[in-house]
């Protein structure tokens, strides 16, 4: 991957002391694990579904696998680290509120108000891309409105998958989520996408409220599509909150039940040692482990 | 913050896959030679990839595309610059010594040197830092590399002049008498 001098540019160093550096410098390229393990975080924009209706929230584990940063440096990150490990291995977008009143305001928006919204805010964790909302490229919801009368944006089809994760959410995606009727408002009950939203942006300033709306999240939609989800914000507050043991249950019942999820590994991160050292997750956590 | 499904993006000219699995790997060299640590090369790497993904539809192949590549790849290292500061990490000015690493293997040749290189790169202000990076180790035209790190062809010129100088004189304060 070399281009040509231009005739103008000056001889590039070899030789010496300064060459001898900058030849081995060439040499420092990544090893095939590495760019595998890079795929894998990128799996579902690297894979999108044959049949191209849509993102899925039960890609096949062997494109979901996922390599999340480690814990540190999630807390490093902030929110964006662990929205960013969601992204790559769900392949659900994730559009970060830009202020901290935004999550407040979607709260009462209904679905398609919030997709609109959501595609015209910029999707991710970087300040490349928070520097430049571009629709261009926005994810459409299918037929949002169609199902803004419960309150939830339309959820493509998982296709069906060998994993557990991928029955889970096929089945629940195809069950309709019981209505809030005991407290229903006035106004269209929020998406479980916005709930869950505003919990992970809170995870970092305040997890307490964050596990507060995640439990929220699992009553009002006991079935939801996003539920692996909560479970990760869920642990993630636990452990910001020091109740460790509760986080490493939660992780280890996780693990469990979902042994292929792409999210085996954050939970790994999160709490190392709660999930069950399947040998699958052995190996992948070991080459992450730099020098 | 919200959650919604990605929608498969086909892109007009190459695809996302094949940019990836033909220019990754020098979009992490560049990083780690940018600065980033091999983990955080991973994790910028990643986010270099969530943009182009989201770009690729958009470019119009003004610029070749390893240039485009490029210059999101710069940028994402100046982002991470800025946390790493605010983080209150501050690479190491000093390099390791080079008669540690035993010469008995090859490999841990390489990695002191990249060691030492990355040390006395560090202590370039990062302006020159990537100019240098690109042209020498990249290997882009300069042309190209004005492109990539969006400034006038003849300040990259005194960019990469002013960076070989003092890397040289760098390397020569240290070169045992």
């Amino acid at each position: 991957m070399t281009e040509p001098r231009d005739r103008s540019d000056p001889a590039r160093l070899s030789g010496g002391p300064l060459g001898d550096l900058l030849d081995a410098a060439r040499a420092d390229l990544p090893s095939e694990r590495r760019m595998r393990d890079l795929a894998a975080r990128l799996g579902p924009l690297l894979d999108p579904p044959p049949d191209g209706s849509g993102g899925t929230g039960g890609a096949p584990p062997s494109a979901g696998e996922t390599s999340p940063p480690a814990a540190p440096r999630s807390a490093a990150l902030g929110p964006l680290a662990v929205v960013a490990g969601l992204v790559a291995a769900t392949g659900l977008v994730a559009i970060l509120a830009r202020s901290p009143s935004t999550g407040e305001r979607s709260q009462h928006a209904d679905a398609a108000r919030s997709a609109t919204a959501a595609v015209a805010e910029p999707p991710l964790a970087s300040a490349e891309v928070i520097g430049a909302a571009e629709p261009a490229e926005a994810p459409v919801v299918p037929s949002a409105t169609s199902s803004a009368r419960d309150g939830r944006p339309a959820r493509p089809v998982p296709r069906a998958g060998p994993s557990a994760a991928s029955a889970a959410s096929a089945s629940s995606a195809s069950v309709p989520e019981p209505a809030a009727a005991a407290s229903t408002p006035p106004e269209p009950p929020e998406t479980e996408a916005s709930l869950l939203g505003r919990a992970q942006a809170a995870v970092a300033s305040s997890p307490a409220r964050a596990l507060a709306l995640a439990e929220e999240h699992a009553r009002t939609f006991p079935r939801g599509a996003l539920a692996q989800e909560r479970e990760v914000i869920q642990v993630a507050a636990l452990v910001r909150l020091g109740r460790v043991a509760e986080a490493r249950a939660r992780a280890a019942a996780f693990a469990s039940r979902f042994p292929r999820s792409a999210h085996v590994r954050r939970m790994e991160a999160l709490v190392p040692g709660a999930t069950a050292p399947s040998a699958e997750s052995t190996s992948r956590a070991d080459s992450d482990q730099k020098r | 913050m919200s959650l919604l499904p990605v929608q498969p993006v086909r892109h007009a000219g190459a695809p996302f896959r094949e940019v990836f699995a033909e220019h990754a790997p020098y979009v992490w060299r560049a990083l780690r030679r940018l600065g980033a640590s091999e983990a955080d090369a991973d994790d910028l790497c990643q986010e270099v990839f969530v943009v182009v993904h989201r770009k690729l539809p958009e470019f119009e192949g003004r610029s070749s595309l390893r240039t485009w590549l490029y210059g999101i790849c710069v940028r994402t290292a100046r982002d991470h610059r800025r946390r790493a500061h605010v983080r209150n990490e501050t690479p190491t000015d000093e390099p390791p010594d080079a008669r540690i690493s035993a010469p008995q293997d090859a490999e841990l040749d390489r990695a002191g040197a990249r060691a030492r290189l990355d040390a006395e790169l560090s202590a370039l202000e990062p302006e020159k830092r990537e100019v240098f990076v690109l042209y020498e180790i990249e290997e882009l035209t300069m042309a190209d590399v004005a492109e990539a790190v969006g400034i006038p062809l003849q300040t990259a010129y005194s960019r990469l002049y002013a960076a070989r100088k003092q890397l040289a004189e760098r390397l020569a304060d240290r070169r045992p008498s």
